[in-house]
């Protein structure tokens, strides 16, 4: 009873649907700095894909449509994410300081966007990264025989 | 001041690294202490003047404004004489009482440490400061009296000790905390300075240190510790009960009875009745002592009875009197303990009914007890006798009362005294076993130390008049009055005269009739014994409060979870209510809501309502995922577009979590909701608080918000336009780091808490 | 701040902490649940009533809703999800291992609630030697 036959109709389907959502939530990333959107909401669009997998083939579809380790991703986002802030961190001081604002705004501008958009690629990272890993191992099969076994 | 400090530290660390090694010189290194202070008082005696007394600040935690600050005048300057020549003598004294070893080097170390947070408290100028090192003499003392620990009487006495002028101290803390923020500075000198108006609170406040001082000094009726602590080995006791931690209830009262009668109107009648009865009831108790070292117990209770109401009394001239009886007391207390002190070394017992025949088998320390005991009884040529008239003189130009009472106590003084020096060297009473027939007298610092103390109160008898200097210097420094008294040979025919030698004749009286005063301290202690005792009240407060606390835990901590969740919730409802009781702050007045709010929301309570009747374990999965996307619609309604998609999605994915789980759980709950009724009053409760304290908050907001700054910035500073994003990843972009950081914690927690198990489940079917 | 939106508040509130005082784990995480979304709630009431989204777009006038409710609600409701996953996992764990996902009185509380400790009376002082009567 624990092995569930994925449903390759399903499947096929829900792979048909991934690409789309997976852009979707690509696009929230990129435009929420400056549209409604941004790391959070792509990251969760991102995981309801999991999620779709899941539902078509149980955890082996998972593993077959996100082909990574859950931690990998949760570890990436993280550390990007700390780099963006300590990098930002020194050369933020120092432009308020010099304050040479007016003058080198472009040039700041953007870099100050392609550093809060690496922060934000950081927390997508992550939040894909723990909802995959919520998704594997609280949907982990197997153990649906326990209460007969009690 | 602060090498002093560091000095004592340093001693008492050495001494105890090296505790194995180091052997007898544990004592002389630590001698070291007491004779730098020594030194450094003697060195700054003529600096130190009353315009510029000695002053050092050393900063501590600046953050909670808590400094080092010392501030010695010439009023700290006789506490540290006392402390220093006390505890020289004292520690040479134990290097011959003891013997050699790891643990008698561990006390050293302690008394070391004692000696040296007696000097911070005494220097101390911050009232936090002097109350830290005030706990450092009870936690060193508590380890002191209770040295041997292997019998149970020494740890008993100890934590006695311990819980008494511990509690006074905390009282005093609180005392402490009062008195600050109702003058404004933690300062001694500022307080002192510019007392504060006496409100309830600054009255508190005055209580409550009164209480502290009066368990450190052993008054009435907190004196019963005192007597306990004799457990101490006697060199402990000799350096606490004459030079230092009773002193410090003393140094308190009057380095602060200025300041309190300015800002009370009962101090001074309120240390009057503690210091008398004190003082009789001291004496009186040692008047039916047969252990020698308790009999000088009670006697230091009466004792520092009367020196805590003449330093207490505030700024009069009374203080003068206080610190040389202060002198006084500490030269020949101390060195009768140790009288004590040598005689149990020599002849292995201090019962008055068992020792006989000392006077002529130690014929010098008989001779060096004479002349302390003459002091205690303020004979004259005495330093006793000249301090004792200076303290009378003072009480007579006050009112007559007073000065009779202190004579009534001083009739109980000399006839203890005489029963002290009879007990000890005279012959043993009918009934006991002799003991002490072939003590012989010891040639080394068991009799020299004693001997030093007693022949400096000789000496300082015949010629009081070079410590008058100092006692007027340190009385004018607390009160302002110069020539308060005089410390004369011979006071000539004034009425303080007539008062003391009436007293010593009868006291001398009672000595010679001993069986007179046996009778009646016999009649009296028929009936007093029937009366509550200080050691009686408090054998019986520990309990009660033990099992006090045992019922009041056992009825908080009653191990049920939902009971925990409805104490926590109550009192999170109570105390801002009570805050509020006064008067209900501005109410926001709430707009109706428009029509699509009001569908959204009934749709939500409706959802929520069903909860509490659903038993499904799915169903109530199903209505909290409506509630979520219920809410969902709030957001977007109230402007939140990145909200209403984040909630949407969060919702999707919990009720997917949720699925995950319950696939193991039974379909419905087992038991429906319990017990109802309290819990839906409770649930009411919170939503009405709740109801009424948004009502409350959101009129407090007031305008000139960050978030108007946070909407002015987003282009310019981040080049973003959807704000809430540029405050999340980048105005608070370190927020935002801490939140993905937990989230990463949780999920890998989940997994770890889920995975193995529900591996190995399903390996078991 | 509307009317009909606090009172959700206050339902939610109400709800969500009877469930918390249910035994049953996961009604006790419903209960959470509901109490975090009546706090977010409570939160967003703060800010502006219904307005245009906080997004500066170009040459846009009038108002535009409070952006700081809005960023803190935002992590607290991601925070929420990741909370309620640890709790979920919790009960999972606690039924697969124990049978049931109830929450038992702690039997070492009740234990020492039931009992009374007498304590012993603290032992005799320095023994007194008074005067025989």
């Amino acid at each position: 009873m624990n092995s569930r036959r994925p449903s390759p109709i399903l499947e096929a389907g829900v792979v048909a649907v991934l690409g789309p959502l997976l852009l979707f939530s690509l696009y929230l990333l990129l435009a929420g700095h400056n549209q409604p959107g941004g790391g959070f909401a792509g990251g969760l669009v991102a995981s309801v894909g999991i999620l779709l997998a899941w539902a078509a083939g149980g955890p082996d579809g998972v593993s077959r449509a996100v082909p990574v380790r859950s931690t990998a991703l949760m570890g990436t986002g993280l550390v990007l994410a700390v780099l963006v802030g300590l990098g930002s961190a020194l050369p933020g001081l120092s432009f308020l300081e010099s304050g040479f604002v007016e003058v080198s705004l472009p040039g700041i501008a953007k870099i100050k966007l392609v550093s809060a958009l690496l922060f934000d690629v950081g927390v997508y990272l992550v939040i894909i990264g723990i909802t995959l890993g919520l998704i594997v191992s609280l949907g982990e099969e197997g153990a649906e025989g326990t209460e007969e076994a009690k | 001041m602060i090498v002093l400090l560091l000095l004592h530290l340093l001693l008492a660390v050495g001494v105890l690294l090296y505790r194995r090694r180091i052997g007898r010189a544990a004592w002389i290194v630590s001698a070291v202490g007491p004779l730098a202070v020594l030194g450094w008082s003697l060195a700054n005696l003529s600096g130190i003047t009353r315009e510029a007394p000695y002053e050092q600040n050393v900063e501590w935690v600046p953050s909670l404004d808590l400094a080092l600050q010392f501030r010695v005048d010439q009023y700290s300057l006789v506490f540290l004489l006392v402390v220093a020549v006390a505890g020289a003598l004292i520690f040479l004294f134990a290097g011959s009482y003891f013997s050699v070893g790891p643990r008698v080097a561990t006390f050293a170390a302690t008394m070391t440490l004692f000696g040296g947070a007696m000097v911070g408290l005494v220097g101390a100028d911050h009232l936090l400061a002097l109350f830290v090192f005030w706990e450092l003499t009870t936690i060193s003392s508590y380890l002191l009296i209770g040295f041997d620990d292997h019998r149970a009487q020494a740890r008993s006495a100890a934590l006695h000790a311990a819980i008494v002028t511990g509690a006074g101290g905390l009282a005093m803390l609180g005392g402490f905390v009062l008195l600050a923020s109702e003058s404004g500075s933690y300062l001694i000198s500022e307080i002192v300075a510019a007392p504060p108006a006496p409100t309830p609170a600054v009255t508190a406040a005055w209580i409550l240190i009164l209480v502290g001082a009066a368990t450190k000094s052993a008054q009435v009726p907190f004196h019963s510790w005192l007597p306990g602590a004799m457990a101490a080995p006697t060199p402990a006791s000799a350096f606490l009960h004459s030079a230092t931690m009773v002193k410090a209830g003393i140094f308190l009262v009057g380095r602060l009875a200025p300041a309190a009668v300015a800002s009370t109107s009962w101090w001074e009648i309120a240390i009057f009745t503690i210091g008398f009865s004190t003082m009789v009831l001291g004496g009186w108790r040692a008047l039916r002592q047969n252990d020698l070292k308790l009999l000088l117990a009670f006697g230091t209770v009466s004792q520092l009875g009367f020196i805590f109401l003449l330093v207490g009394a505030g700024p009069s001239g009374l203080l003068f009197g206080g610190l040389a009886l202060l002198i006084a007391h500490a030269l020949f207390k101390a060195a009768l303990f140790l009288v004590v002190g040598a005689i149990d070394h020599e002849a292995g017992t201090r019962d008055i009914r068992r020792l006989s025949g000392l006077r002529r088998s130690m014929p010098a320390l008989f001779w060096v007890a004479t002349l302390a005991s003459m002091s205690m009884a303020a004979v004259p040529l005495t330093f006793g006798f000249a301090a004792k008239e200076a303290a009378f003189d003072s009480l007579v130009s006050r009112a007559t009362p007073l000065v009779a009472t202190a004579a009534v106590a001083s009739v109980l003084t000399v006839a203890y005294t005489g029963r002290f020096l009879i007990g000890a060297f005279g012959r043993h009473q009918a009934g006991g076993e002799p003991i002490g027939v072939g003590a012989r007298t010891p040639n080394n610092w068991l009799l020299w130390s004693p001997l030093g103390l007693s022949a400096v109160g000789v000496v300082l008898g015949l010629v009081p008049q070079v410590l008058f200097e100092l006692v007027d210097r340190a009385t004018a420094a607390v009160t302002g009055i110069t020539d308060a008294g005089k410390l004369v040979l011979w006071p000539g025919w004034v009425p303080a005269l007539a008062w003391s030698m009436l007293s010593l004749a009868a006291g001398a009286f009672l000595v010679w009739r001993s069986e007179l005063s046996t009778a009646a301290t016999s009649a009296v202690g028929r009936f007093s014994e029937r009366l509550p005792s200080g050691e009686g009240v408090f054998r019986r407060a520990i309990p009660a409060l033990l099992t006090f606390a045992d019922r009041s835990s056992g009825l908080l901590q009653n191990g049920s979870l939902p009971a925990y969740v409805t104490t926590i919730l109550l009192v999170a409802v109570t105390v801002p209510t009570i805050a509020v009781l006064g008067g209900l702050p501005p109410l926001t007045s709430p707009r109706v809501g428009t029509v699509l709010e009001w569908s959204l929301g009934l749709l939500i309570a409706g959802f929520a309502a069903s909860l509490i009747f659903v038993r499904r374990r799915f169903a109530t999965v199903i209505l909290l995922g409506g509630v979520g996307y219920g809410i969902a619609g709030l957001y977007g309604v109230l402007g939140g577009p990145d909200l209403s998609l984040t909630q949407l999605l969060v919702e999707t994915l919990v009720i997917a979590l949720f699925a995950f789980v319950l696939r193991h759980l039974p379909a419905a709950f087992a038991k429906p909701a319990t017990a109802r009724i309290q819990r839906l009053i409770v649930a009411a409760i919170v939503g009405a608080f709740i109801f009424v304290g948004g009502l409350v908050v959101n009129a407090a907001r007031s305008p000139g918000t960050v978030s108007e700054t946070y909407l002015a910035d987003a282009v310019p500073e981040a080049a973003g336009s959807n704000v809430v994003n540029v405050i999340l990843v980048d105005f608070r972009a370190f927020d935002t780091l801490g939140e993905i950081t937990v989230l990463v914690a949780a999920a890998l927690g989940a997994a770890g808490l889920v995975l193995p198990v529900i591996r190995r489940s399903a390996e078991r079917s | 701040m509307s009317l009909v939106s606090l009172a959700v508040v206050a339902v939610l509130f109400s709800i969500g902490t009877y469930l918390i005082l249910q035994r049953a784990l996961s009604r006790i995480i419903i209960g959470l649940g509901l109490l975090s979304h009546g706090a977010n709630l409570l939160i967003m009431l703060s800010g502006t009533g219904p307005a245009a989204p906080p997004v500066l777009a170009e040459g846009s006038v009038g108002p535009v809703a409070d952006p700081l409710p809005q960023a803190m609600v935002l992590t607290a409701i991601v925070i929420t999800f990741g909370i309620t996953a640890f709790l979920l996992a919790l009960a999972l764990r606690s039924y697969l291992l124990t049978g049931n996902d109830e929450v038992e009185d702690d039997i070492e509380d009740r234990r020492i609630a039931r009992e009374q400790h007498v304590p012993d009376p603290v032992p005799h002082e320095v023994e007194m030697h008074e005067v025989p009567l």
